[in-house]
């Protein structure tokens, strides 16, 4: 978590999809502070998006975060996109759905609250460290 | 009825894997959650290039289940970790290439809305009723409910 599902109406070449995947990490763990490890993001292609846009992202993140965290997420990720697939800010729709982190298990343990994540990481990164050797 | 959706990426499992982890999941949805509601399983299955994890190519599998609000919090975590250890167990997939949610149904259906409200609503009937029929169509080939990712 977070997912981010990206659907376009056009087919996006590789190297831009790589970009906003880029964008979407760096940007969501630089505002949030959330482990980029888990940061996942999916793509498709061919959808007529609402209000003649040209992208839709939709991400499930962890509830619990401020407004101002939200809302700085949000912008960021709309300017920035847009501005990687060449089109106006207005043409990129972004929805954000808060879930709850008790919902949520990855690494193999529930997720923390927003914030609360170094004991977490912690415990995730001895499997990591095996899996890494 | 209740939801699952599942992500995986292309040519991670086979088409008779794919059946044996619906199967297994819903077991232990079955048992583990105590309901003899039906569980609609439909999958996700990303091809190359389509999917990124850590900026690298995924491997995750992402599962996300519909439950009640009811359920208490012990035991929705023993139905993650059951289903975490059932991936691991039978197919070999790590923990930390497994994303596990159990959601209630708000949620579930705040999820299915806002994909079907992405698409523009002259399309909407169109673009579903061309979901529906892959999905269909692969149920029938493959055994499995299968939402397009290339519309």
């Amino acid at each position: 978590m977070p997912v981010y599902s990206l659907s376009s109406n056009k087919k996006l070449n590789d190297s831009v999809k790589l970009k906003l995947a880029n964008l979407l990490t760096d940007t969501h763990c630089g505002i949030t502070g959330a482990p980029e490890q888990f940061v996942h993001v999916f793509f498709s292609d061919g959808v007529p998006i609402k209000e003649n846009g040209s992208l839709y992202i939709h991400a499930n993140v962890r509830k619990g975060r401020n407004t101002e965290t939200i809302e700085k997420l949000r912008d960021t990720l709309v300017s920035k996109s847009a501005e990687i697939i060449g089109v106006d800010a207005n043409r990129v729709m972004i929805n954000l759905l808060e879930i709850e982190s008790k919902w949520i298990m990855e690494g193999g343990f529930v997720m923390p609250e927003p914030g609360e994540e170094e004991e977490w990481m912690e415990k995730v990164k001895k499997i990591l460290a095996v899996r890494d050797k | 009825m209740k939801k699952m959706l599942c992500i995986i990426q292309e040519n991670m499992f086979s088409d008779a894997e794919i059946k044996s982890i619906e199967l297994g999941l819903k077991q232990l949805y079955k048992e583990h959650y105590n309901s003899s509601e039906k569980l609609l399983a439909l999958w996700m299955i990303m091809p190359e290039g389509y999917a990124f994890s850590e900026r690298k190519k995924s491997e995750a599998t992402v599962i996300m289940i519909e439950v009640d609000r009811s359920i208490d919090q012990e035991k929705r975590e023993e139905l993650m970790g059951k289903a975490s250890q059932f991936l691991l167990n039978n197919f070999r997939v790590s923990p930390l290439d497994s994303l596990i949610t159990l959601a209630n149904s708000s949620f579930v259906n705040d999820f299915f809305n806002a994909q079907r409200n992405r698409i523009r609503p002259f399309y909407r009937p169109y673009i579903l009723g061309k979901m529906i029929f892959k999905a269909l169509y692969s149920k029938w080939f493959n055994g499995y409910y299968k939402l397009a990712v290339k519309l």
